[in-house]
C-alpha cells in the first residue's frame, strides 16, 4: 500500500525521463566519445608495455569501460532537491503525504532504472563491440558486482541527497556540487583504478567513501579485488550507505525544522 | 567599437557586484574549477608515474598541451558562456524581443549579460601548467613567441566560440539546440591529448569538421621543434577566424528566420 | 505635425508555424523537410498615428495586437506592406529605429535581473546613449513621478510586482523615445499603482509629446491615458476613432432594469414600443435597452410603472467596457 505510492513516483520519473529524447542522444553520443578517448588512451599507454603495474590491456579497458558507465549513475536527486529549496517549492512539497527525501530517492530509482536500460546496456553492447570487455573472472564475482553495483548506486545517490539538504544552509548550491563532483571524480576512481595510486593516497581512501563508489564494484568485477577481498569490500558498503542514510535523514529533519520554527 | 567597450564594462562591473553576493559560492566555484582541472591532471601524472612516454610523447609535452585548451577554454568560458543559454533563456522566453528592441548588437548584449567568473580558476591553472612545462621542457621564451602564444590562446578560445555559436544558432529551428551543443562539445576533450594517438578518421574530423583540433595539439606544435604539423600550427588563427566567420554568418541567417517566424 | 509618427499600409504577417515532432529526431527531420500551417495573424492593416497621439490597441487574445507591435517594434519582419515609424522601417534600421521606441513588455522585464534598479538604470543610459545632464533630470523627475527613490537600491528581483512595473515604465521612458508600445502595463495591480501609472503616462506624454501605443484589457486605462481607440479582431482593425466619438455613438444608450412584482407579468406599454429593446429578461427582472435621445428616461420610466406592478428599477449608463463590448458583437448593441 505504502510502497505503492512510491511505485508510481519512480514509473512516472521514467516517463518524464523518457520525453527528453534530445538530451538522451547528446549523452549516448557524448559518453561514446569518451569511451573512444580513453581507447585511444590507453592504446597508447600500451604501445610497447605489456602491463602497467600488473594490470593488462584488456583489463584496463575493462575497468574503463565499466568505471564510466558506473559514473553515469552519480546522482540528480540532490540537484532536484537542491532546486526545489532554492525556488521555494519545498514549503509545498512538505505538506504532500509522503517524506520528501523518499519520494526523490523513488524518483531518482525510476531514472536510474531507466538510465540502466536505455544508455547502459547499449553502451555496453557498443563497448563489446569496438573496445573490448573481458568476461566476469567467476559466477561469484558477478553476484558480488551486481550487488555492489546496487550499493555504488545507493550511496552516490545518497551523498548527492546530502549536498542538496546542505542547501537549506547555503543559498546557492552549485559551487557545493561542483566540489562534490570533482572529489568524486579523483577520490572514486572513476577515472583511473585506485591501485595505480601512490600509497600514501591509498591508505587515504580506505577511509573515506568515495572508493566504495567506482573502484569496489568495479574491481571486484576485473578481479582487482581478490575473492577474499570481495565481501569484505561490500560489507564496508553497506556500512557507508546506513551511515549516510541515517546522517542524510538526520539532517534534513534538523533542517526542516529550523525552517518551520524560522519560517526559512 | 570604443563604445562597445565601455559597455562591456559596464555589464561586468555589474555582473561581478552580484557576484560579491555569492561570495562564499564564488570562492567555492573557483576551487572546484580548479579541482575538476586537477583531477585531468592528476589522472595524467599518475599514469605518467607508469610509463616513460605515451605514443613519443613525453608528460610535460602533454602538460603543454594541456595548458593551452585550458587557456583557450577559459577565454570562452569566461566571456561567451551565455552562449550555452541562447535557446532556452533569449529565444524561447520571448528575451530575444527585449535585446532586438535595443539599439546594441544582439549578440553582444547576449555575450555581455553574463561572465563566468569560475574560468578566471582556470585561466590561472592554464597559465601554471603551462609555464611548468615549458620550464620542464627548457623552452626558450622570445618577445616574439610570447606574441604567438597570447595569439595562439585567442585562436583556441575563438574556435570554442565559433562552435558554440554555431550549434547554438540552431535553436531558431528546435526548441532548444542545447543538448547538440553539449555532444559537440563532448568532441573537444579529444583535443588534449596528442593528436596522432588517435585514428585518421578523428584527426580528419577534429581538423577539417570540427576543428578543436586547433584549440590545443595543432597551437601547441609551433612551440615543439621537430615535431612536425607545422603548418597547421601557423594556420591556427586562419581557422579561428574562418570559423568565426561562418559561425556569425549563420547566427546572422538564423536571427532573420527568427524576424519572419517569431517562433 | 506635418509628419506622422506611425505609418502603417497593408500590413500583413502570416505565421509559418512548423509542425514539428518532439525531441532531437523530429528536430532533424524539421531542417530537412517541413511541414507548415499557416496562421494568418494580421491580414491588412492600415494606420495612421500623429505624434503625441495616444492609442489604446485592443482586442481579443490572438486578435494580432502583439504581432503589429512586434512589427512596430522592428522584432518581426513583415511579409506585405510598409511600416515607417517616424520615416523609418523598423526591421531594415531596426538599432536606429530602436533608439527612438521604448516598450514594456508585460512580464518581460528591460531591467537587470540581478542588479539594483539604479545600477539598470544607469546601464540603459550607455545603451541608449542618453546625455549625463539629460539623464538626471529625467530620472529625478521619474524618481518624484512614481515614487522610486526607495526602490532605488534594491535588486530587480527583489521588487513586487507594482514596484517592478513602476520601474519598468521608467526604463521604457527613460532616453526620452518618440513612441512608446506599452502591452498591458496595469496587469495585475493594484488601483492607486494603476492610477499612478496612469497619470504618469500621461504627464510624460503631453511633456515630450511621446506618442503612446497601449494594449491592455482594462477599459480603465484606455478611458484614462487615450485620446483614440483602435480595436483589432481575427488581424483586423473592426474599429478606429477618437475616444470621444466612441463615448457620443454610445452616449445616449441607457439600459433599464425593472424588477417585478412577484407573479406579475411583464406588459411593454403601446407608447413605447419600438423604442426599447429587451434585453435578457427573466420573469421578474427585465431589462430594456433604450435611446435617451428617443425617449427620455423619465418618460419611459412612467410609462411603465403606469402598466407593470414595479418593485424596484434603475436605470444604467453604460460603461467604456459594454460599449467596446458592442462593437464585438453588434447584433446585441441595437
Amino acid at each position: 500500500m505504502r510502497l505503492q505510492k512510491y511505485v508510481a513516483l519512480a514509473a512516472s520519473q521514467i516517463k518524464v525521463d523518457m520525453a527528453y529524447t534530445a538530451w538522451y542522444w547528446a549523452s549516448m553520443f557524448s559518453v561514446t566519445m569518451r569511451l573512444f578517448i580513453l581507447y585511444f588512451f590507453w592504446q597508447a599507454v600500451y604501445e610497447n608495455k605489456t602491463d602497467v603495474s600488473g594490470i593488462s590491456l584488456s583489463m584496463m579497458l575493462t575497468y574503463a569501460v565499466l568505471a564510466t558507465m558506473l559514473d553515469q549513475f552519480r546522482g540528480g536527486a540532490g540537484r532536484e532537491l537542491a532546486h526545489l529549496i532554492k525556488h521555494g517549492g519545498v514549503a509545498v512539497e512538505l505538506l504532500r503525504p509522503y517524506h520528501l527525501l523518499d519520494k526523490l530517492l523513488a524518483q531518482d530509482i525510476g531514472t536510474k532504472t531507466s538510465t540502466f536500460f536505455r544508455s547502459t546496456l547499449p553502451l555496453l553492447v557498443i563497448a563489446m563491440l569496438f573496445i573490448g570487455v573481458d568476461p566476469p573472472t567467476s559466477l561469484e564475482s558477478v553476484f558480488a558486482f551486481s550487488i555492489s553495483v546496487v550499493l555504488a548506486i545507493l550511496l552516490a545517490t545518497l551523498i548527492d541527497l546530502l549536498v542538496g539538504v546542505l542547501s537549506f544552509y547555503t543559498v546557492n548550491v552549485w559551487g557545493l556540487s561542483v566540489l562534490q563532483e570533482a572529489i568524486i571524480t579523483i577520490m572514486s576512481g572513476a577515472i583511473i583504478p585506485l591501485t595505480l595510486f601512490p600509497d600514501w593516497f591509498q591508505t587515504i581512501s580506505l577511509y573515506l567513501p568515495f572508493a566504495s563508489l567506482v573502484y569496489v564494484p568495479v574491481a571486484i568485477y576485473t578481479g582487482d579485488i581478490q575473492a577474499s577481498g570481495i565481501w569484505p569490500s561490500i560489507l564496508i558498503q553497506l556500512a557507508w550507505v546506513g551511515a549516510f542514510f541515517l546522517f542524510v535523514r538526520l539532517l534534513f529533519a534538523y533542517a526542516v525544522r529550523k525552517v518551520t520554527v524560522f519560517g526559512g | 567599437m570604443k563604445r562597445y567597450a565601455k559597455l562591456y564594462w559596464l555589464y561586468a562591473k555589474n555582473h561581478f557586484k552580484v557576484m560579491m553576493e555569492y561570495r562564499m559560492d564564488f570562492l567555492i566555484g573557483v576551487l572546484s574549477v580548479f579541482g575538476q582541472q586537477f583531477a585531468a591532471l592528476f589522472f595524467l601524472s599518475i599514469v605518467f608515474q607508469h610509463i616513460e612516454s605515451l605514443n613519443g610523447w613525453s608528460f610535460y609535452e602533454i602538460l603543454f598541451i594541456y595548458g593551452i585548451a585550458f587557456l583557450g577554454r577559459a577565454v570562452h568560458h569566461i566571456f561567451f558562456d551565455n552562449l550555452w543559454t541562447i535557446g532556452w533563456q533569449y529565444i524561447r522566453t520571448g528575451n530575444l524581443d527585449r535585446i532586438l528592441m535595443r539599439p546594441v548588437n544582439p549578440l553582444f548584449q547576449i555575450v555581455a549579460e553574463r561572465v563566468q567568473q569560475d574560468g578566471f580558476g582556470q585561466l590561472l591553472i592554464g597559465g601554471s601548467v603551462l609555464w611548468l612545462a615549458s620550464n620542464e621542457l627548457g623552452m626558450s621564451w622570445s618577445v616574439m613567441d610570447v606574441i604567438v602564444l597570447l595569439i595562439m590562446v585567442l585562436a583556441s578560445g575563438m574556435i570554442y566560440i565559433a562552435v558554440n555559436l554555431f550549434f547554438a544558432t540552431f535553436s531558431f529551428w528546435m526548441i532548444d539546440s542545447l543538448p547538440v551543443v553539449f555532444a559537440v562539445f563532448s568532441l573537444s576533450d579529444f583535443a588534449r591529448y596528442p593528436m596522432t594517438i588517435y585514428s585518421k578518421v578523428i584527426m580528419f574530423v577534429l581538423t577539417y569538421i570540427i576543428p578543436f583540433g586547433f584549440t590545443a595539439f595543432y597551437p601547441a606544435m609551433y612551440f615543439f621543434e621537430g615535431r612536425g604539423f607545422t603548418m597547421f600550427a601557423l594556420a591556427t588563427p586562419l581557422v579561428a577566424i574562418l570559423s568565426l566567420v561562418i559561425a556569425y554568418r549563420f547566427w546572422l541567417f538564423g536571427l532573420r528566420a527568427f524576424a519572419s517566424t517569431g517562433s | 505635425m506635418s509628419q506622422t509618427a506611425i505609418e502603417v499600409r497593408d500590413l500583413v504577417k502570416h505565421y509559418q508555424i512548423l509542425e514539428r515532432d518532439a525531441g532531437l529526431k523530429g528536430a532533424i527531420k524539421a531542417l530537412f523537410s517541413r511541414k507548415y500551417r499557416i496562421k494568418e495573424a494580421v491580414k491588412g492593416i492600415d494606420l495612421s498615428i500623429a505624434p503625441g497621439e495616444r492609442v489604446g490597441y485592443i482586442g481579443f487574445n490572438g486578435a494580432g495586437k502583439s504581432t503589429t507591435i512586434k512589427m512596430l517594434a522592428g522584432v518581426l519582419r513583415p511579409d506585405a506592406g510598409s511600416v515607417r515609424v517616424f520615416g523609418i522601417d523598423p526591421h531594415e534600421n531596426r538599432i536606429q529605429n530602436a533608439r527612438q521606441i521604448g516598450a514594456v513588455f508585460g512580464q518581460r522585464t528591460q531591467l537587470f535581473w540581478d542588479i539594483p534598479v539604479r545600477e539598470s538604470f544607469d546601464l540603459l543610459r550607455e545603451i541608449y546613449e542618453v546625455p549625463r545632464s539629460e539623464f538626471e533630470e529625467t530620472i529625478a523627475w521619474f524618481i518624484e513621478q512614481l515614487q522610486l527613490e526607495p526602490l532605488l537600491d534594491v535588486p530587480v528581483r527583489q521588487l513586487s510586482l507594482g514596484q517592478k512595473m513602476r520601474c519598468e515604465l521608467a526604463a521604457a521612458f527613460l532616453h526620452r523615445p518618440r513612441v512608446v508600445y506599452l502591452d498591458e502595463p496595469t496587469i495585475g495591480l493594484d488601483i492607486d499603482i494603476k492610477e499612478t501609472i496612469r497619470a504618469f503616462i500621461r504627464e510624460i506624454s503631453d511633456a515630450w509629446g511621446t506618442t503612446v501605443i497601449l494594449t491592455t484589457h482594462d477599459m480603465q486605462d484606455i478611458e484614462e491615458v487615450c485620446d483614440r481607440v483602435i480595436v483589432l479582431d481575427e488581424g483586423r482593425i473592426i474599429y478606429d476613432d477618437r475616444i470621444e466619438t466612441l463615448k457620443q455613438t454610445f452616449n445616449n444608450e441607457r439600459t433599464l432594469e425593472i424588477t417585478l412584482d412577484e407573479g406579475t407579468t411583464f406588459v411593454i406599454p403601446p407608447s413605447v414600443t419600438g423604442l426599447v429593446t429587451e434585453l435578457a429578461s427573466e420573469t421578474d427582472s427585465i431589462q430594456l435597452a433604450f435611446n435617451h435621445h428617443e425617449i427620455s428616461s423619465g418618460q419611459l420610466i412612467r410609462e411603465i410603472v403606469n402598466c407593470n406592478q414595479v418593485k424596484d428599477l434603475s436605470v444604467v449608463v453604460p460603461k467604456m467596457e459594454t460599449l467596446i463590448r458592442n462593437l464585438y458583437q453588434p447584433e446585441v448593441s441595437a
